[in-house]
């Protein structure tokens, strides 16, 4: 309770300048019992100097995990930073800002010219990008507050099998379209008002985003981070960079022994096995399949394209201009009973409601436009994601995907190689004991 | 990592292990229970959320009805004290419910990892596990085959049903400048019907008489010969009589303006010109000017005075009481008020040497309570209007009086008391045999108080009443001659509203305004103006009928727009200036922005013109003389040495110029 009052004194001082022409007008009443005004927001917005704090704890955690993922080859820090992001950006930064609402700040950013980017949503989007290009995705392994929690719960991981996980895997690069289309026309953040897990930091939310956000946690106890692997949107920007990294993990530091049990060992399918000899390869016809996937791009694109256009004005109506405009016309028309406070605020400005409809009519312009990218990115995906279903990599040990992995380091502890390395003992021994997991 | 073994330490931890598995399934149970209990508690927390109290609401709207009851009150308060003691009470409770689920999670996982890992298997080498992965690839291509199927399907139903809805219709119409339908939405559970006004034309029977009314209520005003003044008074006792209403004045003569044509939405330009009363053309009978237009086009006024330093100055009077009203003139007589709260009076300079002439005493309303008023408005806001026989003022408190020049109080009526909360400003206009008065109260339309009155000019007797669907206003109307058709124009949110001045019948009305209005309308190039911050700066055409909002709104403005200075029109641009002294010059047929400039000062009077140049006075005394023209051209900058609030007047080669204590004439 005293933090909320300090953070609500803090919030008046700091806006006080701000809002003295406000108070001049609509001074708040003077209460005489102590009785301080509650802070309306939540979280309450963090002083610079904080967020400056923020991003460099963000930026030393990230540092950690790929000293010690990377260098040490140790999963015993790794599992500290993550209680203490969970706590720290979770449960102590309410789980604001964060990485993956950040692109909407940043598609806003660029969309709106009215809207400046804080140094801080800045920085949190583009930190974990650069360390990705070099040292995979650290953020993921436990300086993300949401892919920490799911961290925390998972209990006995199971394979989710290659048919579900294909296709699950494109919803995150559909959920990031439909992010940035509605950031950038300034509709609705839709990460943020549909974020699973922080309810829980705020020990509060709409149940229905509670509801989601358990269920999440509940099946992550026995599959690995099922947000950050079929939802998170940021996490495709950190696949497409962290797929150039120069540097990575490394499952087995020497010769693999093909053993398997790092791939059982990482719970998010992040370890490819090489190509099994035993399966023969039709070269040719797998480029056929592939080329006729690649010449039809254009026109899945293309239909793509259209089917967005003709959702536009559907995915419209989560503007408020929109929604403004067609219940104006809908009360005018006698489609429904009553008015809304939006109606009733608009009338009372006096303006014609040519206005309201212009608004709305220039916002579902926007949309159809938006809509049509959209659509076609999602054919564009599809269609790639169909080409990587059907293309086999040469591959002569277990990998770690820079791509999917998460840097956790499990896999370390998994391998009799790099066991035998630590401990000097022999791998067979090593074997016949079983590894520590 | 070692399973169980059966040493002398297996034991210890068997017993870990059993603990440990024992405390997770506690934990989970205590856990499911926090569930329920904080479920029940969201459930039973719906029936004490205040802001969907519907029987609290009820029982407050019917306290509302019944003030004086008792009964009712404590049970308002008893029930609303319950509903927040209720609702604060299960927030709390939900706090502290998340805190223990919280708490009881994290026993659960702590204990469940301990089992786990006590219970962790050999792992055991799978080297023929590849082959199995590369086949249920082969399967992943069926499967994101059929996630593309699943998503097209979705986006053509969202398609369809996004597409066939009644809403997509305004998207459709209102690209084809279509503002909406007649009818209204349903406010407070009635309809609001947009009225229509009857069509112009013979003048038709009026309104009901009203009690204490003359035999000329309902009838329109016609020339009445007024009694003539008393000889032996510097005015002349010819006393010239009214003349029977203006015919339209042909192009060339005194008051007609040429103007420019407004490139209609659509039909022909409407040709504008002010109406004055006859002999009015060349005097300065109301507020701006003949015709409220603020263009003077006989005068010559001086370019360039410094009152501080004496230079142009031809005579200074003092004024006993004060007022923000602005000085009326009439051939050689320069009339204003002053009041304070204890006495109303109209004063009567000479316009050669600034003598007071007369003052007349205006009785208060006997028994009266003290009327509210607002620094900014004072006591007698609104400007005098005279007919050359009789002058006329009206005070903040609803008294109005009408003397004639030579001081004597010919009548007084007292329109109040007036639910004005910064006191009456509407300024009178006169047109043919009576006085008008823009009588707008009230915080909302719906309270139903505003109106406008016709009195007849001789004996204050209403000729005619009708009632404004608007909310209060401080806006002053103004009488223009549209075509044929005499216009009488008031402003008041929501409605910009023509009226035949004759009979009060409401010729058309538009929908663009809002707000507190206090700036008088403005006309010129075809187009009426109207205008209020935060609102809409409106170009209206003012041959339409009934409601012209989807049909002759020309051009909505919302840039720059003044809550207090009246509009100017002047040689087809339209110049605006806000509370803070920015200036802003519009193409008044389209509402594009030619230029804008900023003033070091507020600005409260209203512009005035004539010579091709605009004179704007703002609230220290100087006054900026500045081009009619497409670009900004300050001509003269005028110190007077006191603030000013009021609207110079322009009249011959003089300026009458009223500060807060004094009358200035500036001239030659």
């Amino acid at each position: 309770m005293s933090r909320k009052v300090l953070a609500a004194g803090a919030l008046m001082l700091a806006g006080g300048s701000a809002h003295g022409q406000e108070q001049k007008k609509q001074p708040p009443p003077e209460f005489t019992s102590g009785y301080q005004l509650p802070s309306t927001t939540t979280p309450n917005p963090r002083p610079d100097l904080f967020s400056t704090i923020d991003v460099l704890v963000l930026v030393v955690v990230m540092g950690l995990v790929a000293y010690y993922v990377l260098a040490r080859r140790s999963r015993r820090e790794v599992r500290v930073l993550v209680v203490f992001s969970v706590l720290y950006f979770g449960f102590y930064k309410a789980g604001c800002v964060c990485s993956v609402g950040s692109i909407q700040n940043v598609a806003l950013a660029v969309a709106a010219s009215d809207y400046a980017l804080p140094f801080a949503v800045g920085a949190v989007f583009v930190l974990p990008l650069v360390f990705a290009l070099f040292a995979g995705r650290v953020f993921c392994a436990a300086a993300c507050p949401l892919g920490a929690i799911q961290d925390l719960v998972l209990q006995r991981a199971r394979r989710v099998p290659g048919w579900l996980d294909h296709p699950l895997s494109v919803l995150p690069y559909l959920v990031l379209g439909v992010g940035v289309l509605l950031a950038s026309t300034g509709s609705l953040f839709l990460f943020c008002k549909y974020d699973p897990f922080v309810g829980f930091y705020r020990l509060s939310g709409p149940a229905g985003v509670l509801a989601f956000g358990g269920a999440l946690l509940v099946l992550g106890t026995v599959v690995g981070r099922p947000f950050c692997r079929y939802l998170c949107p940021y996490g495709v920007l950190l696949r497409w960079c962290a797929a150039l990294s120069r540097w990575r993990v490394r499952v087995t530091p020497a010769e693999c022994i093909q053993c398997h049990l790092c791939a059982d060992a990482c719970p998010f399918g992040a370890i490819h096995p090489p190509q099994p000899e035993r399966v023969e390869i039709d070269r040719r016809r797998e480029r056929a399949a592939v080329s006729r996937l690649l010449s039809v791009l254009p026109v899945a694109m293309a239909l793509g394209a259209w089917a967005g256009w003709l959702v536009g004005p559907a995915l419209a109506r989560t503007h408020p201009a929109v929604r403004l405009a067609d219940r104006l016309w809908q009360e005018e028309r006698g489609v429904v009973r009553g008015t809304t406070d939006e109606t009733t605020a608009f009338r009372n400005l006096g303006q014609p409601n040519a206005v309201a409809y212009g608004a709305g009519v220039a916002v579902r312009r926007q949309f159809e436009v938006g809509t049509a990218l959209l659509g076609a990115w999602c054919a564009l995906v599809l269609a790639l994601k169909g080409v990587a279903v059907r293309m086999r990599r040469a591959r002569k040990d277990y990998e770690a995907d820079p791509a999917s992995c998460v840097s956790c380091g499990r896999c370390y502890a998994s391998c009799p190689v790099d066991l035998a390395q630590k401990t000097g003992q022999p791998v067979e021994l090593i074997l016949q004991r079983g590894p520590s997991t | 990592m070692t399973g169980t073994a059966s040493d002398g330490g297996g034991r210890t931890r068997d017993a870990v292990d059993i603990a440990a598995g024992h405390t997770a399934i506690v934990a989970a149970v205590f856990c499911a229970v926090v569930m329920l209990l904080m479920l029940a508690n969201g459930i039973s927390s719906r029936a004490v959320d205040p802001l969907k109290a519907h029987r609290l609401s009820a029982m407050q709207v019917k306290l509302n009805r019944e003030p004086q009851n008792e009964t009712l009150r404590r049970e308002v308060w008893r029930l609303d004290r319950s509903i927040r003691t209720g609702y604060f009470r299960s927030r709390w409770f939900a706090l502290q419910g998340a805190y223990l689920l919280a708490a009881g999670v994290v026993v659960y996982l702590l204990a469940l990892e301990v089992a786990r890992r006590r219970q962790a298997q050999v792992p055991v080498p799978r080297p023929d596990a590849p082959e199995r992965v590369w086949v249920e690839s082969l399967a992943a291509r069926r499967s994101v085959t059929a996630l593309a199927a699943l998503l097209g399907a979705t986006v053509l139903t969202l398609s369809v049903l996004g597409r066939h809805d009644l809403s997509a219709e305004y998207a459709r119409q209102a690209a084809s400048g279509w503002a909406g339908p007649r009818t209204g939405p349903e406010r407070n559970g009635v309809r609001v019907q947009v009225a229509t006004a009857p069509a112009p034309g013979p003048v038709s029977g009026g309104l009901p008489p009203l009690s204490g009314s003359s035999a000329g209520a309902g009838t329109p005003l016609t020339p009445v010969q007024l009694p003539p003044a008393p000889s032996g008074g510097l005015l002349s006792t010819g006393g010239t009589a009214l003349q029977p209403l203006p015919v339209p004045a042909p192009s060339g003569q005194a008051g007609a303006r040429p103007g420019t044509d407004a490139r209609p939405r659509s039909g022909p330009p409407v040709r504008l010109s002010p109406i004055s009363v006859p002999g009015g053309e060349e005097q300065w009978p109301q507020f701006r000017g003949p015709g409220g237009a603020g263009e003077a086009p006989a005068a010559e006024p001086p370019l360039e005075w410094d009152a501080v330093a004496g230079k142009g100055v031809v005579w200074k009077a003092a004024v006993p009481l004060p007022g923000h009203n602005s000085p009326i003139v009439w051939r050689d007589r320069v009339l204003l008020a002053g009041a304070d709260k204890a006495r109303r009076e109209i004063y009567c300079f000479a316009t050669d040497d600034g003598r007071l002439l007369w003052r007349c005493p205006v009785p208060q309303r006997p028994g009266g309570k003290e009327v509210k008023v607002s620094a900014d408005t004072g006591y007698c806001p609104a400007t005098m209007a005279t007919n050359g026989q009789l002058a006329f003022c009206i005070f903040a408190d609803g008294v109005i009086a009408g003397a004639d020049l030579n001081g004597r109080l010919v009548w007084t009526r007292d329109l109040g008391p007036l639910e004005n909360h910064y006191g009456h400003a509407s300024s009178l206009v006169v047109y043919g045999n009576g006085v008008i008065v823009q009588l707008d109260q009230g915080t909302a339309p719906e309270d139903g108080k505003s109106k406008l009155l016709a009195l007849d000019a001789a004996t204050g007797k209403t000729v005619w009443q009708i009632e404004r669907p608007v909310a209060g206003s401080w806006s002053s109307p103004v009488l223009v001659r549209a075509g044929k058709r005499d216009l009488l124009i008031a402003v008041a949110s929501p409605f910009v509203m023509a009226y035949d001045p004759r009979s009060g019948a409401e010729v058309w009305r538009a929908e663009v305004i809002g707000g507190e209005v206090a700036p008088a309308p403005a006309y010129g190039s075809g187009l009426i103006y109207a205008v209020n911050l935060g609102s809409n700066l409106a170009a209206i055409r003012p041959d339409g009928s009934g409601d012209v909002t989807r049909t002759h709104v020309v051009w909505l403005g919302q840039e720059n727009l003044p809550d207090i200075v009246s509009p100017l029109h002047s040689d087809g641009l339209l110049f605006l200036c806000t509370s803070d002294g920015l200036v802003t010059c519009l193409e008044a047929t389209t509402g594009a922005k030619v230029w804008e400039h900023a003033l070091d000062a507020p600005v409260h009077s209203s512009p005035v013109a004539a010579q091709k140049r605009v004179y704007l006075t703002d609230t220290e005394g100087r006054t900026t003389v500045f081009e009619v023209g497409r670009s900004w051209k300050a001509l003269a900058r005028n110190a007077l040495g006191e603030p000013v609030h009021a609207t110079p007047a322009l009249v011959g080669e003089r300026i009458f110029l009223r500060g807060e204590k004094h009358l200035y004439c500036l001239g030659k």
